[in-house]
């Protein structure tokens, strides 16, 4: 298991999803999990994504891992 | 998680209530009334202890006869019952020693049973204290599995030294497996317990 330490990742779904205007609730109802796990994930409350959630969510917003997710320099 | 269970919110009360009861009843009558016994602020059968004669001493002749001296009377075949005419406080501390310790041993498994019951009520039974408790349970539980045959064992030798029952009764400790065994099962549960709390932790917060 990894050491105990604050992670850095950022996500930038509030980002994407205003950039297609597409709405939490309708992307929840895309790739198949809840809206409140989806809220989780976009207020950066999410400890980790499984990889079939990300591919799901990349998949219906058009876009890389790499715009979604990225880690915040100090 | 959804799932159906026939252990309702009710049944933890009970059981809560029950260990409960358990815990103060072993506190009264296994801990402060045997106390109050040794210090003499109550009558009981606070004078002899059971033990195991020496092998001539079984003899039914012998033993019909008694074996007498020092205030203190023998009788009994396989199994033979100590008595001591006028015990003074050391020899009713003695007397009463493995049977109290025994009694804290009890008290504390009920006590973290108790605690362990208590989050089962609340919801969620897997959380890192109860790891902690089961690994506190399973400790206890195996010192005192070494400590009741051994405890009575020393008393009764410290009780009859110096006199002429010691002949008679032969420093004897019999050990059984069963609670070591029990110990070490609830010491794996306390390990699975802290394995799983990990794990769960660890996933957390996974989307």
């Amino acid at each position: 298991m990894p050491p105990e330490e604050e992670h850095r990742v950022r996500i930038h779904l509030d980002r994407l999803l205003a950039e297609r205007g597409m709405t939490l609730s309708e992307l929840a109802a895309r790739v198949g999990v809840t809206v409140v796990n989806l809220s989780v994930l976009k207020n950066d409350r999410a400890k980790a994504i499984r990889f079939s959630t990300l591919t799901a969510i990349c998949r219906e917003l058009g876009c890389q891992p790499g715009d979604l997710l990225s880690v915040r320099q100090d | 998680m959804g799932t159906k269970t026939w252990w309702s919110r009710t049944d933890s009360r009970f059981l809560e209530a029950a260990l409960g009861l358990a815990a103060v009843l072993v506190g009264v009558f296994g801990v402060l009334l045997p106390a109050l016994g040794v210090v003499g602020l109550r009558d009981g059968p606070m004078d002899g202890v059971e033990v195991e004669p020496e092998a001539a001493a079984r003899i039914p002749e012998k033993v019909s006869a008694a074996v007498t001296g020092h205030g203190m009377t023998l009788t009994g075949t396989r199994r033979a019952e100590l008595v001591f005419a006028d015990p003074d406080l050391g020899q009713r501390l003695l007397l009463a020693l493995p049977g109290v310790v025994g009694s804290l041993f009890l008290l504390l498994v009920l006590v973290l049973l108790f605690k362990v019951a208590r989050t089962l009520s609340g919801g969620d039974i897997f959380v890192p204290a109860n790891a902690r408790r089961l690994s506190a349970l399973g400790l206890t539980v195996l010192v005192q599995a070494v400590l009741t045959p051994v405890l009575p064992a020393l008393t009764t030798e410290m009780l009859v030294r110096g006199s002429p029952m010691a002949e008679q009764v032969p420093f004897s400790v019999t050990f059984t497996g069963e609670h070591v065994l029990l110990a070490f099962l609830i010491l794996a549960l306390g390990e699975v317990f802290r394995r799983g709390t990990k794990l769960r932790a660890d996933t957390e917060g996974l989307i």
